[in-house]
């Protein structure tokens, strides 16, 4: 699916990821969980459609539960409790939560390094590490080069030797047989590849970094907005807002004027994508 | 004015016997088009990387190369890497990135061109060779000939004044390989580029080179213009006749007064201007004895993948058994799998494949590929597996490999590595190896690729001399020049099914495109004229 966010600048694409999975990654806060859930998934759905769908209810949500039932069986802490197990143990309501919000906040950074695998393709990656790292992003993207030509000459491979008879007796020794064509065959073309960067002139001093992307007002704009919900949530971390305690029973800070202004600035904050692909969308529709 | 001179350059390599190059003295003046050719191993690589300091080499070298003036090793880094630029044969390990547009600017990159200035070459190469539809594609999706375009794109954004390739079109098929040339050509003719260029199918170059310099044994055999060839042909330059056009060699064969024709167009005129004008009478071909068939394949259908179209859409086919039939068909026409799926190697989803009346599917995977079906793959390397060529050959039949080793004459190399072995080499160790497996049905998937012309002749010897034994060939090819030589029996593969399917000379005598050069030089007085050898004989029949 085609993505505003992810035609924006790569700075900014890592800028809000690293934002959402810190803070998705400190906070046991029921409500910041849920607002940082439902915006990993509608982002997850906006980019990958059914498939995204696919992988939460039938991956995600029952590993979900199986924990959620597995953390209630053997954690008995909390003072709510629901009912008693033939063995004794007591099922605490605080236990529960708890590992639901536990597991939770695991499935929340995992969907959103889903989305970041969709937004953030290798040459934004190596666009930006390259300039502070360009041999480190040349190797990446060499071996990017290299990996889809090591597994089709695998695959050749094992063709030829079976043609002449070798693809019987022991997957082990054909393995290795295969393994050893593959390496003498990769270091030969190796050697051109060498050649061919050379006389390119590879290692001479002074290596730039050509680049397919530009930083625009609106990338700036955009950062500025994350940095300020930053700066709004830190300020909430700092004054206690996001504390959540589960034992021995529930206890969430109050409930003031400036908790609901953090909640409405995170909302934001992780729905900024999604907002931003609605509000191209919107404009393309009215344009046409 | 000169731009390289090489002065009396000799050169040997540490451990080989004798001088690779020997007292070559030469120069070219900006803006040339070179052809180097001759056999291979005569040293045209060697020569060829001499100009260019980074890539020399290693070994005893005497004798000075000058660039411009200056001795070629004294030119610094970043002179060189932009100033010459270089080519190299095999386009799939020369590409280094994993992006097109990050490989066009690797050696920009690399010789440290602001972004701004890079933006702009980098749309200009994209844009000259048309580069822009694949632009932002992964460098894995592109094809042979897509791959060596941009390699020449790549080099070309530096901004040479010299280019120089290195046998550019060796790995690529003849459509591509044709393509590619005729670019490096625009190049030269709108860039003014001096170009160098190594190869030893002469047919596309030739015509657009200003000057062609043989080597034999590392000394410089001639240097003239591409024309003047043709009268060595017969004399000192004989061992060059397979490479040169058809045109030039019937020219050649015909002992002719006229101007020598390079091109086909030039050919028709001087055979025209040669013979009496005939009736273009078609001789009756007797039809084939309809013999058994070795390869039965009916309504075949086959797919790599569930979702992309067929790869083969019903394909029918019978391969007579004995004689070597061969399959032709553009890039992607499903040549290759055809032969895989004829013999077992991939299976197709409908259809009936049986080889000698017996069902591919049923056969045991054993009795298959022993004694029976033996595959010789594109890539020979894929079968290599030893030390030495000789424990290559022991490794499958160790009572026979002395006498295979005879036969297909290994016996030079047999204690060398296979990787140390030149093409052709390689070709005949795998080949032998395969044919120790003792098969009655021999699969080859473009065996004549990166084969220089002379080995071509041998290897068409070869499979001759197997068909007699009773071996039955099936042969995949691009090669028509090949196919038209020593196939009995050749078919036309194009979308999945066949498109034509006759005796070889009925089969290319009735294609208007897709046939030899002969042929196409010789139709409109011989039209079953299909090889070159065919051709010099009824001229010389047919003198005015």
């Amino acid at each position: 699916m085609r993505s505003a966010f992810a035609g924006s600048h790569p700075a900014l694409n890592f800028l809000f990821f690293a934002s959402v999975v810190a803070f998705g990654m400190v906070f046991f806060h029921p409500v910041f969980l849920g607002i940082s859930f439902a915006a990993a998934f509608a982002y997850g759905v906006r980019l990958r459609g059914r498939r995204m769908l696919k992988t939460v209810f039938c991956l995600l949500l029952p590993t979900l539960l199986f924990v959620v039932l597995l953390g209630a069986a053997f954690n008995h802490y909390g003072v709510t409790t629901l009912f008693v197990l033939p063995n004794g143990n007591r099922v605490t309501l605080e236990s529960i939560v708890h590992s639901l919000v536990t597991g939770g906040m695991v499935l929340t950074v995992f969907l959103w390094f889903v989305c970041y695998n969709a937004v953030v393709t290798t040459d934004k990656f190596l666009h930006v590490f390259g300039r502070a790292f360009p041999t480190g992003a040349l190797l990446v993207s060499m071996t990017l080069r290299f990996l889809p030509i090591m597994r089709r000459r695998m695959q050749r491979i094992f063709e030829a030797q079976r043609g002449i008879g070798r693809g019987e007796g022991g997957r082990l020794r054909n393995g290795l047989h295969a393994l050893s064509i593959l390496v003498t065959w990769s270091l030969e073309g190796a050697v051109d590849t060498a050649d061919s960067m050379k006389s390119r002139g590879y290692g001479i001093r002074g290596r730039t970094n050509y680049t397919r992307f530009f930083w625009t007002r609106r990338d700036a704009a955009l950062s500025v907005l994350v940095l300020l919900g930053d700066a709004l949530v830190i300020a909430g971390i700092v004054c206690g807002q996001t504390r959540a305690i589960y034992d021995p029973y529930i206890c969430l800070p109050a409930r003031t004027a400036f908790s609901y202004a953090l909640y409405i600035g995170y909302a934001l904050l992780c729905f900024m994508p999604l907002l931003l692909d609605l509000t191209e969308d919107y404009k393309w529709n009215r344009s046409r | 004015m000169e731009q390289i001179q090489i002065e009396h350059l000799s050169f040997s390599y540490p451990l080989g016997s004798g001088n690779a190059l020997e007292d070559v003295t030469l120069s070219v003046r900006a803006g040339e088009y070179v052809a180097l050719c001759g056999e291979s191993g005569c040293g045209k690589t060697t020569l060829l990387r001499h100009l260019k300091p980074a890539l020399a080499p290693n070994g005893q070298t005497s004798g000075v190369v000058r660039f411009c003036g200056t001795p070629v090793r004294e030119l610094d880094a970043r002179e060189q890497a932009s100033r010459i630029g270089f080519v190299q044969q095999d386009p799939e390990s020369a590409v280094v990135t994993d992006k097109v547009y990050h490989e066009l600017a690797f050696g920009l990159e690399s010789v440290g061109v602001p972004q701004a200035q890079m933006r702009l070459r980098v749309a200009e190469m994209a844009s000259y060779f048309g580069i822009g539809p694949w632009f932002n594609a992964p460098t894995d999706s592109l094809s042979g000939g897509q791959l060596q375009l941009l390699n020449l794109a790549s080099v070309m954004a530096l901004h040479p004044d010299v280019l120089l390739l290195d046998e550019p079109t060796s790995q690529l098929d003849p459509v591509s390989a044709a393509d590619f040339l005729a670019t490096v050509d625009r190049i030269h003719r709108e860039l003014g580029l001096t170009i160098i260029l190594t190869e030893h199918r002469l047919e596309d170059v030739l015509p657009c080179a200003d000057r062609v310099i043989v080597l034999h044994r590392g000394r410089v055999a001639a240097d003239c213009a591409p024309r003047d060839i043709g009268k060595a042909l017969t004399g000192e330059l004989g061992f060059l006749r397979d490479s040169v056009p058809s045109a030039m060699r019937i020219w050649a064969g015909t002992g002719s007064a006229l101007p020598c024709p390079l091109t086909v167009c030039e050919g028709k005129q001087w055979l025209s201007d040669t013979v009496r004008v005939q009736n273009a009478v078609r001789r009756d071909v007797p039809p084939p004895e309809t013999a058994e068939s070795a390869v039965r394949m009916r309504e075949v259908f086959f797919t790599y993948d569930k979702q992309a179209p067929d790869v083969l859409r019903g394909l029918t086919m019978d391969v007579p058994t004995g004689g070597v039939f061969a399959l032709l068909g553009g890039n992607g026409a499903g040549k290759s799998t055809a032969m895989k799926a004829a013999a077992g190697l991939v299976q197709p989803y409908r259809g009936r494949i049986e080889l000698f009346g017996r069902d591919v599917r049923k056969i045991p995977q054993k009795e298959l590929y022993c004694r029976f079906v033996g595959v010789l793959p594109q890539q020979v390397r894929t079968l290599f597996t030893e030390k030495t060529v000789r424990l290559e050959l022991e490794a499958i039949d160790r009572a026979h490999a002395e006498d295979m080793a005879r036969r297909l004459r290994l016996t030079a190399f047999l204690d060398r590595h296979p990787y140390d072995l030149s093409g052709g080499e390689q070709q005949r160790t795998a080949l032998a190896k395969v044919l120790l497996t003792q098969p009655q049905l021999l699969f080859l998937d473009e065996p004549t690729k990166g084969m220089d012309s002379a080995f071509k002749t041998d290897f068409a010897a070869l499979l001759r001399e197997l068909c007699e034994r009773g071996v039955t060939v099936f042969m995949v090819s691009h090669d028509v020049e090949f196919c038209a030589k020593t196939a009995d029996r050749c078919a036309m593969l194009f979308d999945g099914v066949l498109a034509a399917d006759a005796p070889t000379v009925s089969f290319f005598a009735d294609n208007t495109f897709y046939t030899t050069a002969a042929n196409r030089i010789a139709r409109h007085v011989f039209p079953d004229a299909v090889t070159d050898e065919d051709v010099i004989c009824l001229c010389n029949e047919n003198r005015i």
